[in-house]
Order: structure tokens, then sequence, then C-alpha cells
């Protein structure tokens, strides 16, 4: 038995991959005890780094393991906020991106929807953050890739009004670039997003203000 | 007469009491006696508040009286906040104002009154001398040295000092003591900002788009009231402001670091998760209600009432999103995001395979573990605890089929019985048993995890093989299918194909428990056993050598979608 570490830039490279895995201890003899933990590179959530049982848990155990607990246990904020954060870890999906939040902003979406995971204020400041995280990894998409409607329609699902206009005018405002000339997206961001027209109406002026500038 | 003299600080840094001595024609004493000095930088005159002998009062009213007019003093000391007089009155002797050239000195004219009040008396000029050389060694006398030092070292900072300067050579020739520094008068509204302190030499901001520019103080405002940036440089440097803004903008581009995967997956999910939104209405009623999408409610319609529960106005806020779904519809809504993977899958490499398998897993046990179909039973009832231990019994199935037969790498038929048993895969293994020449032991697989008595049935017959000599000649293949019939799953089964947790776990539901027995307290037991590391531990971060090839071959075969035929 052998046990390799993959990263998400290292997929189509298979074959380097096979030829410097690890070799662990591993008896063959029945019925004696093996390592049930193989050794694994040093990524965070591995055992190299947290020996200790609690470390992360791969997403479909936590979604077992959360289809289990009661609405009331999962009520009791003390109680499931650590249990939640550590459930919708990007690590357990993921080997090494920890800013890639796209699954599980999508799967906490859609188990709040379905009352799965009750609303509480940890929830929502889990979603929030959630939401924020994804938000930004979606900003990381430049030029032709990029996607400011996607990033303004994310950002509308914050909980808190507050933070939820000023992040997304502040995505309105920093990519108004890619938006501006393009009706499609503006369409999209005010009747798919709600996205207020004065805000689109004020990002713009500014940046034609300073285009001509 | 220095600026600083006027405004009462001290510039010499030196020690020397010589420096600071005034010669003055025949004033012989001063060059050996100790001077008086300031004993503050403070621009006050405290001498002018000690009582003054009424003698030297005398000789002051009598050289204000030379040329027929109150004069003042002028003082010819380093340190005028604490006055000598002694070369105050030797000065006034030899001073050209007093015979008609005061005009050309208006501070004069512009000191205090009080200075002339000894006017009223009248003596002899030698006796005004001696007198104030008398004054001027007992003053010195008294005068303690290291009380000097002290007072030498509180002096005002040398960025007061210049200001002084500065200002007495452009405008404030006509300034009393004490000084007066000028407030500086800030923008209440502005936030202190450290990078202020170096004035229009650096201030950085984000600009849209993502760049970092540098317009010095200008804002964005300013400079569109002006006309632009070149404009307002022009205007700034006619004007002979030192605050002129550069004409060039500078502009960094700024990369908010890497990654982010693959745009076409993260857009596919989102559409998906596009249908499913709506506005949030009124909190537990909207979230109940599962109402189709208001896209009218998206709008800003300005109502502050009609927002989130707390009352936030939708014109300031705007609408809160939120997905709304039904557990009726997730199953619909979870297919959805499969396509959405699938189509990834076949247009992009980016996403590496085993984050699309991944995320095929996940949702498909979303769909599992929540989704209702019309008519189920109520959610926590007991029959729709047995319908959902029976869908995560056909997920594990799945997932532990998809790898297939690269799991185990076993070539020998009667090896992948056993093998196949241990995965789920009981059509396959009773087929292979079928096909090996043992119907008998084809007949044991169909019946194992269903319950009834063959577990215990299974481990007797074990025991009584362990017990005799008989295990020596009974094929391992049959003894470790026994094993797995009988339950034996825990501690960790190295000779079987356990290479993750599901396969694992897939035991301890199939074969470690009764099939009445809940998914919870399978969990329970399971991470029981992970705690005594007896089970994989169900880690998610790493992959095994035959998974990746076996994702080769989903990936490449099949792509996105999970293969059943192995049932």
């Amino acid at each position: 038995m052998t046990v390799v570490h993959t990263s998400s830039n290292t997929h189509n490279d298979y074959p380097s991959l096979l030829s410097t895995h690890r070799p662990i201890h591993v008896q063959h003899t029945p019925n004696k005890w093996t390592d049930p933990f193989p050794s694994q590179s040093s990524a965070p959530g591995s055992l190299d780094v947290d020996e200790k049982t609690s470390r992360l848990k791969d997403v479909c155990f936590n979604l077992l393991a959360l289809a289990q607990v009661s609405s009331d246990e999962l009520r009791d904020e003390a109680r499931s906020d650590t249990m939640l954060r550590q459930m919708f870890h990007p690590l357990t999906y993921v080997a090494d991106d920890l800013t890639n939040v796209a699954l599980a902003w999508h799967l906490f979406n859609t188990l709040v929807a379905v009352g799965a995971v009750p609303e509480t204020q940890s929830t929502s400041r889990l979603h929030d953050e959630l939401t924020v995280n994804f938000a930004t990894q979606l900003d990381s998409f430049t030029g032709v890739n990029s996607v400011p409607e996607w990033q303004v329609f994310v950002l509308m699902h914050l909980s808190d009004g507050p933070r939820r206009a000023d992040a997304t005018r502040r995505v309105l405002h920093k990519r108004c670039a890619d938006w501006a000339n393009d009706d499609g997206k503006k369409n999209f961001m005010t009747e798919k997003a709600g996205v207020p027209k004065p805000w689109l109406d004020a990002a713009e002026l500014r940046w034609r203000r300073n285009c001509a500038d | 007469m220095s600026a600083n003299g006027r405004y009462g600080l001290d510039l010499d840094a030196s020690d020397s009491e010589d420096d600071d001595v005034m010669r003055l024609p025949g004033e012989t004493i001063s060059k050996t006696s100790p001077r008086p000095r300031s004993s503050s930088s403070d621009a006050s005159d405290t001498t002018s508040n000690e009582p003054m002998p009424m003698r030297v009062s005398a000789e002051v009213a009598f050289l204000g009286e030379v040329d027929g007019a109150p004069s003042v003093h002028r003082s010819a000391r380093k340190t005028p906040s604490k006055p000598a007089l002694g070369h105050a009155l030797a000065n006034d002797l030899f001073d050209v104002g007093r015979f008609g050239l005061g005009d050309f000195f208006p501070t004069r004219d512009s000191r205090s009154p009080r200075h002339e009040s000894g006017a009223a008396g009248v003596g002899p000029g030698a006796d005004a001398l001696a007198a104030a050389a008398a004054l001027r060694r007992e003053l010195a006398a008294s005068t303690n040295t290291a009380q000097r030092r002290v007072d030498r070292k509180r002096r005002v900072p040398p960025a007061s000092t210049a200001f002084a300067i500065a200002q007495s050579v452009l405008r404030d020739l006509e300034q009393k003591k004490p000084l007066q520094f000028r407030e500086i008068k800030r923008d209440p509204t502005r936030v202190t900002d450290a990078h202020s302190m170096f004035g229009s030499s650096f201030r950085a901001s984000w600009g849209p788009n993502g760049q970092l520019v540098h317009p010095g103080r200008l804002c964005a405002s300013t400079v569109a009231s002006v006309g632009g940036f070149q404009a307002c440089a022009n205007a700034q440097t006619q004007k002979g402001s030192p605050h002129a803004p550069h004409a060039k903008v500078t502009t960094e581009r700024f990369a908010p670091g890497v990654g982010g995967g693959c745009v076409a997956a993260r857009v596919a999910a989102l559409e998906v998760a596009l249908q499913v939104t709506v506005a949030y209405a009124s909190g537990r009623d909207a979230m109940d209600s599962g109402d189709a999408l208001d896209r009218s409610d998206t709008l800003d319609s300005g109502d502050p009432d009609s927002d989130a529960p707390n009352g936030w106005c939708s014109a300031t806020f705007g609408k809160r999103l939120r997905a709304s779904c039904s557990r009726v519809d997730l199953p619909g809504v979870c297919d959805a995001y499969l396509n959405s993977v699938e189509n990834v899958a076949l247009v992009s490499n980016k996403t590496p395979s085993s984050d699309l398998k991944l995320e095929v897993s996940a949702w498909d046990l979303v769909k599992t573990l929540w989704g209702d179909a019309p008519g189920a039973a109520p959610v926590a009832s007991a029959a729709d605890r047995h319908r959902r231990r029976a869908s995560v019994s056909e997920w594990l199935r799945k997932q532990t089929a998809s790898r297939g037969d690269a799991v185990s790498g076993v070539t020998s038929p009667k090896l992948l019985v056993p093998e196949k048993t241990a995965t789920g895969a009981l059509v396959s293994a009773t087929r292979l048993a079928c096909s090996n020449g043992d119907p008998r032991l084809a007949t044991l697989i169909a019946q194992s995890a269903r319950g009834g008595a063959l577990p215990e049935l299974a481990g007797a017959q074990l025991k009584i093989w362990r017990d005799s000599v008989v295990e020596k000649y009974v094929p391992s293949e049959t003894t470790l299918l026994f094993e797995v019939i009988a339950g034996e799953v825990a501690p960790f089964r190295s000779d079987l194909p356990v290479k993750d947790w599901r396969t694992n776990f897939g035991l301890h539901l199939w074969y470690g428990t009764s099939p009445s027995t809940t998914v919870g307290k399978v969990m329970d037991g399971y991470l029981r056993s992970v705690e005594t590391e007896s089970a994989t531990y169900p880690s998610g971060t790493a992959l095994r050598v035959s998974q990746i090839q076996a994702h080769l071959r989903f990936i490449s075969n099949a792509p996105a979608t999970v293969r059943t035929d192995d049932r």
C-alpha cells in the first residue's frame, strides 16, 4: 500500500506522482494490525501536522455526520459552531487550496435552504464568512475570465445589510471596467442579483469620470 | 537684531559663555563675569515680574528720556526671556534709535509699554552703568550653573525654531513675545493617516480595476471639479504651491493572488444556485414557504419595511439573496449540480479529477440524506430512518464500485470474491463464486448483509475451523469471505481492499451491524473504532495511487458519472 499526496496544480502529472510516492509500513498478514493513518504530506489537516483524530475529515463523512445531528443540537451555538466550521472547511474537499470555498458555499446554501442547517447567529456568521471568501475567490479571475456579476451575486447573499452594501459597491467600483460596457452584465446585476441601480450608476459615473481624466 | 533675539529662542548650542556675550564699547566687566542667561527658552519675560531695585529703575528712566520720547528697551542679550539689564542699559547708550533713527526699527516702538514704566526718574549715566554692573554680578553669583545646564536642555525643538525663523522672515517682523505658534487647522472629517505625515509625497489608494493609485494630496472629487489631474496640476503650479501634484498619476496593477480554480466550473455551479435563489422576504415565513422566485422582489423598490427582519432598508443595503429549496425539490437541484460538474469535466481539465469526483460524491450524498420523494415518510420517522440507511448503503456501494477492480489489483478470480463482497458488490461476487465452481459459497454471499442468523453461523463456522487442524486446509479466500460475512471488520483489515474510509465504513455498515441499525449508530461505532485506531480515519486530503488510477479511468471512460454496473 502506498500513499501519495496530490495537489491541485499537479493533477495532470500522475506518472510523476506515482514515481515519487512514499511507501509506508504495511503488514499483509491477515488479522494483523496495520497503520490506519498512513503518512501523508505536510499539508494542513494531515497526520504530519495534526496527529489528533480531531483533524479535518472528508466532506462526505461530515455530511453523514451532519445528517445524524438533531436540529436542537445544531441550534446550540456553542457546540455547533466549531463543528460546522470544521465541516465546511476547504481542506475537507481539496488537497491544499485553502482559497477554494466554492463547494462549501454551495453546500451550505443548499443545506440552509432545506433546513438541514438552522439559521442562527453562528450559522449566519459562518455563511457570511464563506460568502466573502467565495467572492474573494471569484475576484481572482481577471481579464477575460473576470466575473464581476457573479461576485456581486454572491455578495448579495450576505446577511449583514451594511456589509452587504459595502462589499457589493466596493466590487462594483473595483471591477467597473469589466461590466461598464456590458449591458448583459448590468441587466444581470439589477434583475437577477437585485443590485440597486443607483449603485451601478454611481460606480459607472466615477469610472467614466476617471477615464475622462 | 536677529530673529532669535526677538522670539526668545536660544539658537546657540555652544556652551561658551563668551560666544554669547555681545561686545560693547566700554563694557569690560561683562567679559569676565558670568552673564545672566535665560533660565528658560520660554518667550515670557519673567524678569519683568521681579521687583526691580529703585536705582536701576531710575537709570532706566534716564535712558528712556534721552531722546525726549518714551523709548523702549532693546535687549542685546542672546536669550532675552531673562533680560540682562546691564546689557540693555549699555546698549541703550549706543543705540542709534535714540538719535532719531528709531523709525528704521519698528520693533522698538512695538515693545510693551511696561518697559517704559520707569520714565519718571532721572540720574547720571555713570551711576547707571555702575548699578547695572553691580546688579549683573549679583545675579551671576546667585545663578546656579547646574540649573542653567538643566534649563538649557529645555529648549524648544529645532523644528519650532526653524518655524520661528521662517515666520520672522516672511511676515512676522512685528510679532510680540511670547511666541504663539500657529495652530495647524485640520479637517475634522479626515482621519489621521500615518502616510499623511509625508504630505503629498506619498499617499496610496486603491483605484478602480485593482489599480494602486498615488494621486498626491488630491482626491477624485477635487480633480473632477477642477477639470482633471492635468488642469489641477497646472493650477497649482501657477499658484506657486509647493504641493503641485504630479502630472501623471502612478498606477500599479494589483494581482489578488492566484488560484480560484476553473472559472467555468465556478460559473456552472453558480448558474445552478441562481435557479434556486430568491430575495429574502420576511424571515422564517419566506424560508418555510419556499415560494417561487420573485424577481420583482429583488429590485430596489425603496420600501424600507419590505426587507430583512431587522428592517434594513432595501434602498440602502439592497435585498439579501438566499437559496430556497424544499426537500422534494432537492434531488433536482443536486442533479443540476451533478450535471454542471459533468459538463465542466467535459470541457475543461483545470479542475483536478479528484476534486470533481469528490464534488460528485458530495452532491449525491446530499440528495441521499436530505432529498425526499413526493409522499415519502415523514422526516425522522422509523420508515424514514430505514430509507435513509438504505440510501446511504446505496451511495457507499456507488463509491466503492466506482473505484472498481483497480482498487484491489487482484488478478485471481478466487481472491476477487471476498473483495467484491467487502466492497458491497454482492452481485458480482455471487457471479464470480458461481463461475469458480462454488455455488454454495455463492448462496452465502447472496444472503450476506441481509441480517438474520448468517453472521452468527459464519462466526461459529470460523470458530470450528480455528479450533481444529482443518484451518490450514481451508482456502484463505474462503476464510476471508467468512470473516467478512461474520462481521469481523474491526480492527482494520489490511487483507481486504480497504483503501479509504468509504470502504471501511461500508464494512461496518453492511457486516458490522444489523440491517436495522441506523446510520447514526453505525457512525458512532465507526468513530469509536477510529479513536482506537482500528478503523480508517475519514480523511479526504490525500489519495492513494490506486484511487488516482481509478480516477483516471473513471474520467476518461465516463466523465462525472458513477458506475453502478458493478452491483
